[in-house]
């Protein structure tokens, strides 16, 4: 998939463990590893508010949308 | 909870019945039909491989009612019966040789072919069915109400059906053009077009419609699992 999720990466910036962030979040430790792991199909704006506000930071600091490389080229 | 135990239960009955009326309808109707066959058959061969010769059935649906040719005893008259399927035992002067043992059905071994896969077909659909009903029950016990395993075996009914109704319409129209060369020049006139049942076409339709509509609910359900 091109969308590429980097909260791991502002978890460690800030220094916030799993479970911390997904209760502060209001999410199971389960659904926030499923969006960590790029395994989640779509994110709610209210989950994204959340994180962005726990997590100081943009919508744009945690997803990011790479174009995949076409294997034939 | 409760509802969950209820439904597994529901769902063990059911899958319990059905198994249970399988085993019930192959043993009371299958097996002795089968061993009854089986024995008149291997007489027949035995008492015509002395005569040196061999029997060959054929069934015939009739297009015309063929009244006056055999007349029917101990009828009221103002009853009135027509023939419109034969059933043909033809004896030809032939000893039972490798390449035409399984010309039983119509003197084709595609005839034989055919009542062969679609029976297989047909035997296949009840184990699918019962494997439906099972993986069910277990997906009560993992909260995940449509398996992929499901879809892709009620995908594989339809097309079981299909084919089953494919052999069977050839195995016919093979037998009523082997009646119709049989009978040319009686006053029996043999349906030749193709003999498909459309009722069992709607079946397969029916089956991959909702084979779809089970694939397109699971792939929502996923989403809306996933979504965070």
């Amino acid at each position: 998939m091109a969308i590429i999720i980097n909260i791991d990466v502002m978890m460690a910036k800030r220094k916030m463990s799993l479970g911390e962030l997904a209760e502060r979040v209001d999410i199971t430790p389960a659904n926030l590893s499923i969006l960590k792991n790029g395994k989640a199909k779509a994110i709610r704006f209210s989950t994204l508010e959340a994180i962005c506000r726990e997590l100081e930071c943009q919508p744009g600091d945690i997803i990011e949308y790479r174009p995949e490389k076409r294997s034939a080229e | 909870m409760q509802n969950k135990r209820k439904l597994h239960k529901h769902l063990l009955l059911i899958y319990i019945i059905y198994c249970a009326a399988l085993t019930v309808g192959f043993l009371a109707s299958f097996v002795p039909g089968f061993s009854r066959g089986w024995q008149s058959a291997q007489s027949s061969m035995a008492r015509e491989e002395l005569q040196g010769k061999r029997t060959y059935y054929v069934s015939a649906q009739l297009l015309n009612d063929g009244r006056g040719d055999l007349p029917i005893a101990g009828l009221s008259e103002n009853v009135a019966a027509d023939i419109d399927r034969l059933q043909l035992h033809v004896s030809v002067p032939e000893e039972y040789t490798p390449g035409n043992i399984f010309k039983v059905l119509a003197n084709s071994s595609w005839a034989y072919l055919m009542l062969a896969v679609s029976g297989c077909s047909y035997l296949a659909i009840f184990v699918l069915i019962a494997l439906i009903i099972n993986s069910l029950r277990k997906s009560i016990r993992d909260e995940q109400p449509i398996r992929h395993s499901n879809i892709a075996r009620t995908r594989a009914i339809g097309i079981l059906i299909l084919a089953a109704e494919l052999c069977q319409a050839t195995m016919q129209y093979i037998n009523n053009r082997e009646a119709a060369e049989l009978l040319a020049g009686t006053s029996y006139e043999v349906a030749l077009c193709f003999p498909i049942d459309y009722w069992n076409l709607i079946d397969v339709i029916l089956f991959l419609f909702m084979a779809e509509v089970f694939s397109i609910g699971t792939q929502l359900s996923e989403e809306q699992k996933l979504t965070i």
